[in-house]
């Protein structure tokens, strides 16, 4: 029931999404031009580009991300939906999980894009692909699902293009220290002890998000 | 008999009470008219009735059960609302719109009826699969009217539903609504439309937050 | 009514007075009664209120975030009252660590600011409890509470969840983190009083934001009572 329920809603987003084609270019697009930023503000002379990757990567996963996460609900605001939604039958979780798929869609694919271009421009190579991109996994279902939370409780609030990111990033903090640290520790080819710690702070932060999560947005959102 | 009822309710919003002590009591198979000023709390008593937001005092009961202790998802298909804002995806066509809205309430949806009630409130087949963005406010009040219907809800609290429809949108949301009403639903209409007046089993005047009978001019 | 139910705050004027009090006390041991550190001088001094204002910061924004927790289990107006003047209470804790950390760093550690995993954690507590703030004043009609207290309840773990990143970040930059071992007796008393005199000013801080938050939570609640009264006067009096 669940679901079916998030995927009736998940398909909907989706659908909106594909015709109004709003968010994921201006992510995409957006994610670029941080790159390009970045590599203005911290490359120098003489410097190997490749140690700014972790850094660049991560920082600019979380402004992307940060993009879509305001534009989660427009659908919603926009025709005047979401008290509709949130009362049909199975309450609001399906809402608040479609959302954080929604999310996690766009985010990964913008990373799995972004990815190949940061190491081109930067002139790197990943060492140990697949935990990268572990830590990268894990990073953003955590923004994902924390993303979803905060969108959904400031909807309604004023100034909220400024006061979420406020929240979103000191919330996010664990995720982005330690998936700057898997990742440099990860292209240093560090020993696997060194990595499990990091790790495990992350899924420990993931798994704690998706338990509290739905419950926090039912208990603010209900009347 | 009452199907939905408001006894002693007050409701506040920025400190101030705008409803204060509204007792109502609507009947299975009855149109009521609410009226009143513009600001009078129309829509916060639509609101509150639906059990979208709290009551500071008092309580609305659905058939003697306090909404407070009914499900949230079986009380969207007992109650449904057409309010300023369509209530739609602006991006999803009309057909989509109220099959999405259809599946959200009903587990065992056939979906296949949906045209059916489109149909219904006047909307030719060929706008059932444009995006409802290009639709005019009159369209949209069609479409909006289509999803209640779909709703299968039995209680139906419109806020100006006659909004954007020509006369014949309004001669049509007059036979939806008294098709409604012989199959017996429980309908309150927010409006100073006129045109409606005549479909009032009763009629209702918010004044000074509270529901009065109406001054008979 | 009014005034039965609203005594004359004797008992908060006997802590503001300890409090006070120990306050001075605090600072005539630390002028004179605490040696100068051996190594480090007389900067050392600033540890003691440092670190007191460090830990009555911990304390104030974990009763908070626990409190919101409650708060959103069991709403109750007490409760949100005590759980906003806490957070409010550490946030300005917070200001002095963030104040008085770098002022001993600079001398200590050469730099006013270093991302030392205490202080990343302090900063970023600071961000984080001005943004639930905001946001409360910034949401419409009763919700602000309630998304307040969603985000303030996430703070504890997140917290604690950067403490540990900041650390283990930390043990890969090996640095000096004690500042200087309190050895002597003179100290030892020093920091007590010092520590005392803090965390009973915390205290007396918190209670103050409390009372007036709760007397807010009154006048509202009056106002409110005669909107109502307004209306049903108006009823009576004016045409119908």
């Amino acid at each position: 029931m669940l679901l079916r329920l998030t995927w009736l809603l998940l398909r909907k987003d989706l659908r909106v999404a594909a015709r109004s084609r709003e968010v994921f270019g201006f992510m995409l697009l957006f994610s670029l031009l941080c790159v390009v930023v970045f590599a203005f503000g911290f490359l120098r002379e003489g410097e190997a580009a490749a140690e700014q990757v972790p850094g660049v990567l991560w920082v600019t996963l979380l402004f992307s991300g940060t993009v879509g996460v305001l534009r989660l609900f427009a659908a919603e605001e926009e025709g005047g939906t979401l008290q509709l939604v949130q009362r049909t039958l199975a309450g609001l979780h399906p809402l608040l999980l479609s959302k954080a798929l929604l999310q996690l869609l766009f985010s990964g694919v913008t990373m799995l894009l972004l990815l190949p271009v940061v190491l081109v421009f930067f002139d790197a190579a990943l060492t140990r692909p697949s935990l990268t991109l572990a830590a990268l996994a894990l990073g953003l279902v955590g923004q994902a699902m924390l993303g979803a939370l905060v969108g959904a409780l400031l909807v309604h609030v004023r100034l909220r293009e400024v006061l979420l990111p406020l929240v979103l990033y000191p919330l996010l903090a664990p995720l982005l220290i330690a998936g700057v640290r898997l990742t440099v520790l990860a292209q240093a080819d560090a020993p696997p002890e060194a990595l499990q710690g990091w790790l495990l702070l992350m899924a420990g932060y993931d798994a704690l998000l998706i338990a509290v999560a739905p419950w926090l947005h039912a208990r603010v959102v209900e009347p | 008999m009452t199907r939905l009822a408001a006894a002693g309710v007050g409701w506040a919003i920025d400190g101030r009470f705008v409803l204060v002590d509204v007792d109502l009591a609507l009947a299975p198979a009855s149109i009521t008219v609410l009226t009143g000023e513009n600001g009078a709390g129309k829509s916060s008593l639509l609101d509150v009735l639906a059990g979208v937001r709290k009551p500071a005092r008092g309580v609305v009961t659905l058939d003697g059960v306090a909404l407070g202790d009914i499900d949230a998802a079986h009380l969207a298909r007992r109650i449904a609302r057409l309010d300023h804002a369509p209530g739609l995806y602006l991006e999803l066509s009309a057909l989509e719109n109220v099959q999405l809205f259809r599946a959200l309430l009903h587990a065992d949806a056939l979906l296949s009826d949906v045209t059916a009630w489109l149909t219904e409130v006047g909307l030719a087949a060929r706008d059932h699969n444009r995006p409802v963005r290009g639709f005019s406010r009159g369209m949209l009040q069609r479409t909006g009217l289509a999803r209640v219907l779909a709703s299968g809800a039995d209680v139906w609290l419109l806020d100006e539903p006659s909004t954007g429809l020509d006369r014949a949108g309004v001669e049509l949301l007059t036979r939806v609504l008294q098709t409604a009403r012989d199959r017996g639903a429980t309908i309150l209409l927010a409006t100073h439309d006129p045109a409606l007046l005549p479909l009032a089993d009763r009629r209702l005047h918010l004044h000074l937050g509270h529901v009065v009978p109406p001054v008979e001019a | 009514m009014a005034r039965s139910s609203s005594p004359r705050p004797t008992g908060f004027l006997a802590l503001l007075s300890v409090a006070s009090l120990l306050v001075f006390a605090a600072l005539y041991c630390v002028a004179f009664v605490a040696q100068p550190d051996v190594t480090l001088g007389i900067v050392q001094k600033i540890f003691y209120f440092h670190v007191s204002a460090a830990i009555a910061m911990m304390l104030c924004l974990s009763c908070g975030s626990l409190l919101s927790l409650v708060d959103l289990i069991a709403p109750s107006d007490r409760v949100d009252a005590l759980a906003q003047s806490a957070i409010e209470t550490g946030l300005a804790f917070a200001v002095m660590v963030l104040t008085s950390g770098p002022l001993w760093a600079r001398k200590s550690w050469g730099a006013w600011w270093t991302w030392e995993p205490r202080l990343t954690l302090t900063l970023m507590l600071l961000l984080l409890a001005a943004a639930v703030l905001g946001i409360r004043g910034m949401a419409a009609d009763g919700t602000g509470r309630k998304i307040a207290a969603a985000l303030a309840s996430l703070a504890a773990p997140v917290a604690y969840l950067i403490h540990v990143a900041v650390e283990k970040w930390g043990g890969t930059h090996p640095m000096v983190l004690k500042g200087g071992g309190i050895q002597s007796p003179g100290m030892q008393l020093t920091f007590r009083v010092a520590m005392f005199a803090i965390l009973l000013f915390a205290t007396t801080l918190w209670t103050l934001r409390f009372r007036v938050l709760r007397l807010e939570q009154r006048i509202l609640a009056i106002r409110l009572e005669f909107s109502a009264q307004d209306v049903r006067r108006s009823r009576q009096g004016g045409p119908t």
